[in-house]
Order: C-alpha cells, then structure tokens, then sequence
C-alpha cells in the first residue's frame, strides 16, 4: 500500500513538473532574452539566467516614441471599449434574462451565432463600411469595431451570472416603487461585481491582443496598436531580439494580470456558458 | 410592473451595433461576392457565380485549401488529446490543483502576437532555443532552419498553435469532468473496471456532450486560424502555411481583389455553418447521460 502511494506521488510530481514545463519554458525564454545584452542573446550554449542581466531592452523600447505611441493608442481603445462593452452587454443580459418578450429567442441566437462569425470573412466589410463613414483609421472606430466583436461573449457571460440571481430580491425593490433602471444599478450591479469584473477583463484582453482588425483598420502611428507595433517590429527596427522580446513582456504584463486576477469568475462563466441547464 | 417594451429597450443599443455591424456587414460580404465591386469608385453590376470561377481557377487556391484542410484536422486533434490529458489530470485532487490550473491557462492568455514572436525566437535558425538544445544534447543533425524550410515551416507552426489554444479546451473539458457523479466510478471500481474502461464507459459518455462543442468550436477557431500564421511566417515560405484567412488578408488588401476575397469568405462562412448543422444533428441524438435533460447551448 506503502509502495502505491509512493508511486502515485511521483506521478502526481511528474504531471504537474510536465504541464509547468511545457506552458512557462517559452515563457521564461522570452524573459531570459529580454534581460540579456546583445552578446549573450547569441551566445552558444544558451545561457537560461543572463549573468549580467540589463534593464537596456527594456529602456530602448520605453524611449521609443513610436512605442509610446502604440501603447497609447492600445490603451484609449481597449479602455474605451471595454467600458462601452461592458455598460452594453448588462443591459442587453439584462433584459433576456429578466424580461420575456416577443421575439427574444430570435434575437438571443442571432447574438450566440454572432460569436462564432470568423473575424477573417468581416475585415472587407469593415474597412468599407469604416471608410463609407469616414471612422477609418480613427480611434472610434477602432472602438466601436472592439465592442460589437466581444459583445456576443459579454452579454453571454453576463447573462449568465444574472440568471443565477434569485428574482425575489428585485420583487421586493419593485414593490418599494424602484424602477428597472434602478433596480439594474442598485441591486443588480453590485450583487455581480465580480462577475462584471471578470466580463470587463474578457472585453478588455481581446481588445488588447487584438491583431487582424488593427492591421485592417488602422493605417498610420496616429491609431496603430501595440500588436501591429510588435507585429512589424523587425521591419522598423531591425531585428532586435532583445528589444522584441522586452516589448513582447510589457504587452504581455496587462492582460496577464488581469487573467490572474478575474481568472476564476471568467472561467466559471466561459464553461457555465457551454452546458447550461 | 416589468412591461415587454422595457424588455426591448434593454436590448437596443446591443441589437443595433449587432445589425449594423454583424448582420449588415455579412450581407456585404454576401454582395461583394456577387458582384465586380471595386475599392474605387463603389461601383458594382451584378455579375453571378463569376468570382466563385476566378477564385477557385487561382493556381494557390488549391494548395491553401489543402493546407487549411491539414491544419484543422492536426490542429483539433492534438489540442483535444493534449487538452484530454492535462484535464484528466488536473481532474486528480492533489495540492496546489489551482496553480498548476491557472499555469496550465497562461499560454492561452498571452496575446497571439506576443506568443507569434516567442516561437518565432526559439525557431530561429542561428541563436535559437530549439537549435542551441538540439546541439546540446548531440542531435545535431537535427538542426534545421524551422520557419523557411516548407516542411518543417508548418509543423513549427503548428506546434505553436497548440501551445497557445489547447489550454481553452482543456478549461472546458475540466469543468465537464468535474460535474461527473463520484458515485458512477466508485460503483465501477467495485465491479471491478479498469482505468481505460472507466474512461471508456462512464468519462466518455458523461461528457460527449461537452466534446461535441468543443471540438465544434475549435474546428471553427482552427479553420480561421490568422494571428499565429501571419506573425510567425507571414504564410511562408513559398505558400507552405497559407490557410484560408491569410489568404482572403492578401487576396483583399495586397492584391486589392475585394470581390474574390469576399468570393472566399463566403465559402469560409458556408463551412462553419455545415459544421454548426453537423453539432447540432450530433447533440440531438444525445441520450442516457446526466445531461439528458439539459439543453446544450454553443
């Protein structure tokens, strides 16, 4: 019994040793890299911890005024838009999953087969739609493009944890004379907050890694995300690893956070949205 | 008093982003497709099945089906087997479960082009990871330029790819495993059944409802697959990973050829709806599980 016991602990070692190897190995190159000096990036055998490690990558792509740039630009339309989003998406939950009206399972499909629409057969559309007007290029339109993309998610999401909110605390506010609207901010919000934190990250993160509709519609520095920046990184800078990598780390940082911090309501809502009772 | 026209007003302002720029948007696509449309000018005559021709009549056209059909089928497969696996095992009781989850979790949370990058690092030819370690360990003949060789280009990305997605099939496999009754295999194992055929007879059944959508939903991610592709080869070298979204990408703004890139993306959009028909003909069959009286929504 002794001997299976043993045997099951390392196994148990072994499982959790593999998982933590295969996700942060990548993971800790990119960080080895972005702490080395140009020498030792190069430097055969890899060195895994840099001897000399340096803060240079770091403060290269932190005195970039393109770089800047693009963070700024990231920064106004994922905030923007997770804000839009998120006020958006509660009300729409809100509505399915308080009210029944005519109609409401049609729409509620047409939201749940938006999500699964490929972003890649939208760009034309959008670029033409975007120019016609005249939001091409523009931070707004970068934004209202982000909030009708995770919308079919949030108001999923959303609805969901709603749903699990027992009726009779809003029976008796009804009762006191509130109305809908009241009854949406006063009770409803703050009993969800984590929920709505956790449907503000999910906005916020694919807001932020966003890559195809950036390339598409953005098409100067003036909007230019942090992903196009690093996606054409080589292109204006020659290829730096170090820079490249220390850049990759600081766009990393924030959705990372947040994924840690929400990860727990984000993943009971994802896998609660997919069997429902 | 909650009256039905309050019901509608909650749902405005996301219904009419949703027709503008979903609904309206898609019927676009659907237009362009079938005309001559051109970026200048706006103008537009009908012009039939035309496009469809010219698209399918392209001398890559093949090729990128072709490859598009191999990445979905590798894809989706390895990412459920591995996401199986580590969801099985994080399905164990042992401590620090929770932190070896949300390790599990991270690759899926780093942006695509941050994730792009990193391989494309540790795939480069002179001082990258792969390279260095092949030369370390004496499998020297192994080293190789990953990215611009045909071959090799795409079974680099694709070990990229599932590095980055299986985490979200396994998040979702884990919780179906987790809503299995403790009973069922407790009454196995007095019976006297092995592993594989728990698996087999009580894993399987209990959850298939929960395959069924993730493998419906990977397909579709799978089969639109552009970040990971354009950042680490761009589609290279020589067409050896062009799929299906970087190609409408080229075809629409390199090439400017708006209506058969919309040619294409209607095609792309008549395959995820056979496949939703597919999933939903596969769950309604569904019976004798715990989740027969559930409604499975996508």
């Amino acid at each position: 019994m002794r001997k299976r016991k043993l045997r099951y602990k390392i196994l148990i070692t072994l499982g959790i040793l593999l998982i933590c190897l295969y996700s942060l190995l990548p993971i800790f190159w990119v960080l080895s890299t972005s702490f080395k000096q140009p020498d030792v990036i190069f430097s055969d055998p890899p060195q895994w911890i840099p001897k000399n490690p340096t803060f240079d990558n770091y403060k290269t792509v932190i005195q970039n005024p393109a770089m800047i740039q693009y963070f700024k630009n990231t920064v106004i339309i994922s905030l923007s838009s997770t804000v839009l989003s998120v006020v958006i998406a509660v009300l729409a939950a809100y509505g399915f999953s308080r009210y029944k009206f005519r109609g409401r399972s049609v729409f509620l499909g047409m939201f749940l087969f938006s999500r699964i629409l490929p972003r890649v057969s939208l760009i034309l559309p959008f670029f033409i739609i975007l120019r016609n007007i005249r939001l091409l290029n523009t931070h707004l339109g970068m934004i209202i493009v982000y909030i009708i993309i995770g919308l079919p998610i949030t108001i999923w999401l959303a609805k969901g944890f709603f749903d699990k909110i027992p009726i009779e605390i809003e029976e008796s506010a009804i009762l006191d004379g509130c109305g809908p609207l009241t009854i949406l901010l006063r009770i409803i919000v703050p009993i969800s907050a984590p929920a709505i934190g956790a449907i503000a990250m999910y906005a916020f993160i694919l807001a932020w890694n966003e890559l195809l509709l950036a390339l598409i519609l953005t098409l100067d520095i003036s909007t230019q995300t942090i992903s196009i920046g690093l996606s054409y990184y080589k292109l204006e800078f020659g290829i730096s690893w170090g820079n490249l990598m220390a850049g990759s780390v600081l766009m990393s940082i924030p959705a990372v956070i947040v994924f840690i911090f929400f990860q727990k309501s984000l993943v009971d809502g994802l896998t609660a949205g997919s069997v429902k009772e | 008093m909650k009256t039905r026209y309050q019901g509608y007003l909650f749902i405005l302002p996301a219904t009419i982003l949703l027709v503008l720029l979903m609904v309206y948007p898609m019927w676009k696509t659907f237009t362009y497709s079938v005309t001559d449309f051109k970026l200048i000018g706006n103008s537009s005559t009908f012009v039939g099945l035309q496009n469809f021709k010219a698209v399918m009549a392209r001398y890559d056209f093949l090729n990128v089906l072709k490859n598009t059909l191999i990445w979905v089928v590798v894809t989706v497969f390895f990412q459920f087997a591995l996401a199986m696996i580590v969801a099985l095992f994080l399905n164990v009781k042992f401590r620090g479960r929770a932190v070896v989850q949300i390790i599990a979790l991270i690759p899926w949370t780093i942006p695509s082009v941050v994730s792009g990058n990193t391989w494309k690092w540790i795939f480069q030819t002179d001082f990258g990871l792969m390279n260095a370690l092949l030369r370390q360990i004496g499998l020297g003949e192994f080293v190789q330029p990953w990215l611009s060789q045909p071959k090799m280009a795409f079974f680099s990305v694709l070990f990229a790819a599932i590095w980055q997605g299986y985490p979200f099939l396994m998040i979702m496999l884990l919780s179906g495993l987790k809503g299995i009754p403790e009973d069922q295999y407790e009454a196995a194992m007095i019976d006297g059944a092995s592993p594989s055929q728990r698996f087999r007879y009580i894993t399987v059944p209990n959850i298939k409802n929960i395959i069924v959508i993730v493998i419906t939903l990977q397909i579709i991610y799978a089969w639109n697959t552009f970040d990971i592709i354009f950042v680490l080869t761009g589609g290279g070298p020589g067409g050896a990973t062009e799929i299906l979204g970087l190609f409408i990408y080229k075809l629409g703004f390199s090439a400017f050829n708006f209506s058969e890139a919309a040619a294409v993306s209607v095609l792309l959009l008549a395959f995820v709806i056979v496949i939703l028909m597919l999933r939903n003909f596969l769950t309604k069959k569904e019976t004798g599980t715990i989740y027969e009286k559930k409604k499975i929504t996508l």
